[in-house]
């Protein structure tokens, strides 16, 4: 009797899952629908690849958001992070000019940064909310001072080509970096034991430091891959700026959040999957340039945003209920 | 007998077709404790949560004795409707707001009111009439998170009178209590019970089911299948009733002069809560029971032993060497596990499934890429089948499981590796009788292949019933320390409580 209850009870939260992801499905088929009908520019081959590319950016970061919010944290420095490593490798390619050496400190400046909110985060048992929000600040900060306020042009194809490049002079190069790092992070989070691990302490940090998993460690690499990845999407993004603006990103990290609690993964961590964010990634990709296309100010923008993130977290609220 | 204040008459309920109450009857009469007996998931808190107005009933009539003294036929359609009715219940965890007041929970929802402004002083009056009613001597001002567990069932039991309940639900209310706390709680049913009021007492005790109720009630896969008076039948009857089979209880063998080897050994450590050093040794291949009341440092040494708290000054020990444990994956690499008192919180992820759950540990000695599942399935399945873990699946959420369930995943998990200790803090607590038998079996067969199994227990019956060597806490020492069939009930007590 109890059994059936229970088979009953998983079978309708297994389709409540697969009910939420054919919504998102539908969700971007019925936006690309809309806008195709109101602006003629939309669904045209330039205006895809366009979407694609400005995606990319947000597609990269969010694999690492992912991660922090199935632990149950979250990540407010993203877009500050864009920021300061723009500067910084801007300013180091402007002195050597070599573009080996300005990706390899924006990923070394990425796991730094993220090393700094893992560890204060997990070792000081400081909420991630405030520790990635001091960060946030402290790079806005850094960003600002490094240029006095003025942006640090790059003309070198050999910096911008990392944001502005082609392949087989059609896909842009970003999508190319998205969709590796999309395939290692999934491949991370499914098949191998600190994916695992990953799961088990955003389920119950403390269950699992009772069957033996580190769990600090196991954060603290989380935040440094994260930290990684937004170093990458800072350099890709300064490349297509051509240069390192300060103000640039300026809340990039809402887009990137949204995406991943809009593709399903749950606020209180343990749960989610990263095809999911995906989805979120294009739907909020697809939905900012839809709306430029037809006109929508970016303030309005911001506004169905804040919606749309509110809208996600219920029902992230209502599936867990319904479970 | 005494007049009948409650009936419930073909009670049913369904939950999307499963039948979860089939036709049931029960009854209460005025000032009497009736007792609730049944496996975990038989129907007795469905039941319970029909008559708080928690869940509504599928079919069946329920009366209650109204103002002039007759049945008339009721329903609840909300828990305020019950409370009204005088119907309160106790949950197993408590409904208290911790960063407040022991008068502002009482009152709470019905604090009293002038112009709008809580009237402080009235309400702490008022307070103090119900904590004297549950000998409760406190200041009404007290922070309710600053009691202890014993003082927060006092503060909802006040709050049930308050709200002047004339029929009270305790579920489980011993389960966290020491004995003396107990002793103190059956004097309150006592003293209410005079001035008229009735229990509905879950539990799973049989010794305190004999001492405390008037009446039984026993429910088995949805269905109320016997009411006896409490002085006309026997465990073993009541037993039989809720398993539907005769239970026979069975000894494990334990040959005294077979030469053993100590398998982990603590010399003068110091554990979280007390200062005296303790000495312990378990031998492999015995089940040592330690016992204690609620506090008395039991679990504090196992967390030492478990490496989850380190000791500053003593040694540990296995098999003759020494051991430095900084973690709890220390302890796990030198094949210690332990299956921790709060399964919710220490021992499972609830919102994962059972197969995460189960080869949680088990991972580490898995290749660092998984190329498969297979293996992973394998386990699992062999662990549900080995165990006979009821559930839909490995797939099933844990939070789905029944407690002994739920305890039978934490504790494959750990069989899943190679262990040579095993300790288990309260292993049978919340678990129902059929599972508490299969997990003894359980216990005895690790013992019998060699496993040193340390189980921590303040249910002494099994104790008696389960450990070769008994092992007595009591304030942060050890004070008693021999073979099990030496000691009788008392003698054991003695040592728990001086």
């Amino acid at each position: 009797m109890n059994n059936k209850k229970a088979i009953n009870k998983s079978e309708s939260a297994g389709k409540f899952e697969l009910v939420r992801q054919l919504t998102l499905a539908g969700l971007l088929v019925l936006e690309v629908i809309i806008f195709s009908i109101m602006s003629k520019t939309f669904l045209t081959t330039s205006n895809i690849i366009n979407v694609l590319r400005q995606v990319s950016i947000t597609g990269i970061s969010s694999v690492g958001m992912f991660m922090i919010i199935l632990l149950g944290d979250i990540d407010l420095s993203v877009g500050s992070m864009y920021a300061f490593i723009g500067v910084l490798c801007a300013m180091i390619f402007k002195s050597t000019g070599t573009t080996v050496l300005t990706v390899l400190a924006a990923l070394v400046l990425g796991m730094v940064i993220g090393l700094f909110n893992g560890v204060i985060t997990a070792r000081f048992r400081i909420p991630a909310f405030i520790t990635t929000l001091a960060t946030m600040s402290m790079c806005r900060g850094f960003a600002y001072i490094l240029t006095g306020g003025s942006p640090i042009g790059v003309t070198s194809p050999k910096f911008t080509i990392l944001g502005t490049g082609y392949i087989f002079n059609t896909i842009p190069l970003p999508v190319i970096f998205m969709i590796i790092v999309l395939l290692c992070g999934s491949f991370l989070v499914r098949k191998t034991r600190f994916g695992r691990y990953i799961y088990s302490c955003g389920g119950n940090a403390q269950a699992a430091q009772w069957s033996g998993i580190n769990v600090d460690m196991v954060k603290i690499v989380v935040y440094l891959i994260a930290g990684l990845l937004n170093g990458f999407a800072a350099i890709i993004l300064a490349g297509r700026l051509g240069g390192g603006l300060p103000a640039t990103g300026e809340g990039s990290e809402m887009d990137v959040i949204t995406a991943v609690v809009l593709g399903g993964t749950s606020m209180s961590g343990g749960k989610g999957k990263l095809w999911g964010v995906m989805l979120g990634v294009l739907i909020i990709g697809v939905l900012t340039n839809g709306l430029t296309m037809i006109n929508v100010s970016t303030y309005w923008q911001k506004v169905i945003k804040g919606l749309i993130i509110l809208v996600a977290v219920i029902m992230d609220n209502q599936s867990t209920k319904s479970a | 007998m005494g007049r009948t204040i409650l009936r419930a008459e073909g009670i049913s309920k369904s939950f999307s077709k499963v039948q979860v109450l089939k036709n049931v009857d029960f009854e209460l009469e005025a000032a009497e404790t009736h007792i609730l007996m049944g496996e975990n998931g038989a129907g007795k808190s469905t039941l319970m949560k029909i008559l708080t107005g928690v869940y509504r009933k599928s079919s069946g009539k329920i009366f209650l004795e109204n103002e002039n003294g007759d049945l008339e036929e009721t329903d609840f359609h909300n828990p305020k409707a019950a409370l009204e009715k005088g119907i309160s219940m106790v949950f197993q965890e408590f409904n208290l707001m911790d960063n407040m007041s022991i008068a502002e929970n009482i009152s709470m929802g019905f604090a009293p009111a002038k112009h709008g402004v809580i009237d402080w002083k009235a309400m702490n009056e008022e307070a103090v009439g119900w904590m004297k009613m549950v000998d409760l001597n406190l200041p009404p001002t007290t922070i309710v998170g600053k009691l202890s567990t014993a003082q927060k069932q006092c503060v909802e039991i006040a709050k049930c009178l308050s709200h002047n309940a004339r029929i009270i639900i305790l579920d489980e209310p011993t389960s966290s209590l020491s004995e003396k706390e107990v002793r103190t709680l059956f004097s309150l049913i006592d003293k209410l019970k005079k001035e008229g009021i009735s229990f509905i007492y879950i539990s799973h005790r049989m010794e305190e089911i004999f001492e405390i109720g008037d009446r039984v009630t026993v429910f088995r896969d949805g269905e109320q299948v016997g009411v006896r008076n409490i002085s006309e039948t026997t465990e073993n009857e009541l037993i039989r009733l809720m398993i539907g089979r005769e239970f026979k209880d069975k000894y494990s063998d334990y040959d005294e002069t077979k030469e053993r080897q100590v398998a982990i050994e603590a010399e003068g450590i110091i554990t979280s809560k007390f200062d005296t050093p303790i000495d312990f040794k378990a031998w492999s291949g015995e089940i040592v029971g330690i016992f204690g009341l609620i506090g008395a440092g039991r679990t504090e040494l196992a967390r030492v032993l478990f490496g989850i708290d380190q000791s500053p000054c003593g040694v540990l020990k296995k098999d003759g060497k020494i051991l430095k444990l900084r973690s709890a994956s220390d302890a796990i690499s030198n094949r210690i596990g332990m299956v921790p008192e709060d399964r919710k919180e220490l021992g499972l992820i609830v919102k994962q499934d059972i197969q995460s759950n189960l080869t949680i540990v088990k991972l580490r000695d898995l290749p660092k890429i998984l190329t498969s599942t297979k293996k992973e399935t394998q386990i699992t399945e062999h662990y549900i089948d080995a165990l006979s873990i009821a559930c839909a699946g490995r797939k099933q959420l844990v939070e789905r499981l029944s407690g002994g369930n739920q305890q039978k995943v934490v504790i494959s998990k750990w069989l899943s590796l190679k262990l040579d200790v095993l300790i288990l803090d309260e292993p049978t607590r919340g678990v129902d009788v059929k599972a508490k038998a299969e997990i003894y079996e359980i216990i005895r067969e690790l013992a019998d292949q060699g496993m040193c199994v340390i189980m921590i227990s303040s249910d002494l019956p099994e104790i008696l019933r389960v450990s070769h060597r008994v092992v007595v806490m009591h304030d942060g020492k050890i004070t008693l320390d021999g073979l099990t069939r030496n000691y009788d009930q008392e003698k054991i007590m003695h040592a728990a409580i001086s």
